[in-house]
């Protein structure tokens, strides 16, 4: 009776949201953070929610068009069908999968432990992308890339630990975490063939995804043909 | 039922503070709170290690064992059944989760780009740097506490929980590195008045870094 009443707010939340999602993705397919929710979107089927390509390479996000929308001008950001606009991938994310039940935390011990993922998500697995990719691809900043590796090699072997003994990042299921962690990666893999090298599981678990989840094999091609990779 | 476990932590974390303030704000007694000797470097500790191997806090221990850390996961997790912080519509969740990433993007620079180097680093030339950095945030913040009383609108949020222990430090940088920012005292004030646990939380991180 505890745990139904604990969890009345959130089932209340969750039924009234069994369709899928609609709405506006506004993204581009480089983006590590659009990835995770264009790859749910894949994975889920969901041709529902309409994609616009933000030309961020171009310098789009800064328009004064998508500013009135997302005055932080960043991708991902979602609109909603009443007009409703907000940014960030897990905001986005979560919106997106509501009432999805196969990646709904099954316990308060569950959500604890994604929620515990996410902060990290953001402390230490964006640096996958602020300390070596946009070192390597934008700046192009050899020494600046090799200072980044270091700044993320603790957490490359932690990882790779843990997916040495669970097939995801938080046990044998696929959860948010995933869609979250997978697009940082991989794209490690730009730098080198060297670089991922020494962490076996790591690409063990992103040729899993490849053969076993819908839509990440088309989300990494995507990105790679998007910067002419 | 209020949520029990044991909540490891220290009054002068940020992160920490959050967890500590709500768990005052909303009278919960049932969680203990033990603190973990970070200029000791007790976070460090094996046993410390055996139950966080990420050594950080806040971290959270349930009754039965299962342990975990990250001030959202924390927050979330002693708030979850409060219907006073659980998002009314999908707007204001997706408000919500949307604050939790800027959080940790960008609100967290207050405590790593500048009130770490005057505190701990002591890197003056950083703290300098970071001042530069936080301007634009601050700014940002100010003008949208003009308009509202806390960071997502007319209601307290968890996101104040999280907000307020960032920007309030900076007052005791240099002399007060938020004077120019109005809002965001006025803000800080409204909180100090009307919201159980603040003035009291803020006192114990006074206290703990010796001002």
């Amino acid at each position: 009776l505890k745990l139904q009443f604990l969890y009345f707010i959130g089932e209340h939340h969750t039924k009234l949201n069994k369709m899928p999602a609609t709405g506006i993705l506004y993204g581009h397919a480089f983006s590590q953070p659009c990835r995770s929710v264009q790859w749910y979107l894949d994975y889920s089927d969901n041709t529902a929610v309409e994609r616009k390509v933000v030309d961020v390479l171009g310098g789009e996000q800064k328009a004064a068009e998508y500013v009135a929308k997302f005055p932080q001008h960043q991708v991902p950001g979602f609109e909603m069908e009443d007009g409703f606009c907000f940014a960030e991938s897990l905001a986005i994310l979560k919106h997106v999968v509501q009432g999805d039940e196969t990646l709904k935390p099954g316990c308060p011990k569950e959500e604890a432990r994604l929620n515990e993922y996410f902060g990290r998500h953001y402390s230490q697995v964006r640096k996958f992308s602020t300390e070596v990719i946009f070192a390597h691809l934008f700046a192009k900043d050899a020494e600046k890339t090799q200072a980044g590796l270091v700044v993320i090699k603790p957490q490359l072997e932690s990882y790779n630990e843990t997916l040495g003994k669970q097939n995801y990042l938080l046990g044998d299921k696929l959860t948010l975490a995933d869609f979250l962690f997978a697009p940082e990666v991989d794209q490690l893999a730009w730098v080198g063939p060297e670089t991922l090298a020494p962490y076996p599981n790591i690409l063990k678990y992103l040729e899993r995804l490849t053969s076993d989840v819908k839509g990440y094999k088309e989300s990494f091609a995507g990105a790679n043909t998007a910067l002419g990779l | 039922m209020p949520v029990s476990g044991i909540l490891y932590g220290h009054a002068v974390s940020q992160p920490c503070r959050s967890v500590q303030w709500y768990l005052d704000y909303c009278g919960n007694t049932t969680v203990e709170r033990k603190l973990v000797d970070l200029r000791g470097k007790e976070q460090m500790k094996p046993e410390f290690l055996a139950k966080f191997p990420n050594h950080q806090v806040p971290a959270f221990e349930t009754e039965d064992g299962f342990c975990f850390g990250e001030s959202l996961a924390v927050l979330k997790y002693v708030a979850r059944g409060d219907p006073e912080m659980t998002p009314k519509t999908i707007q204001d969740e997706a408000r919500l989760d949307e604050y939790f990433g800027r959080h940790y993007s960008q609100v967290r620079k207050f405590t790593r780009e500048v009130f770490y180097h005057h505190l701990v680093s002591k890197e003056m030339d950083k703290k300098t740097e970071g001042l530069v950095v936080i301007k634009p945030l601050l700014e940002t913040y100010d003008a949208l506490l003009g308009k509202q009383d806390y960071v997502l609108g007319s209601s307290l949020t968890l996101a104040d929980f999280l907000f307020a222990p960032e920007v309030d430090q900076l007052q005791f940088v240099d002399d007060n590195v938020l004077l120019p920012y109005k809002n965001i005292l006025s803000y800080l004030e409204r909180l100090t008045t009307n919201i159980k646990g603040y003035k009291e939380d803020i006192s114990a991180m006074k206290a703990a870094i010796g001002l």
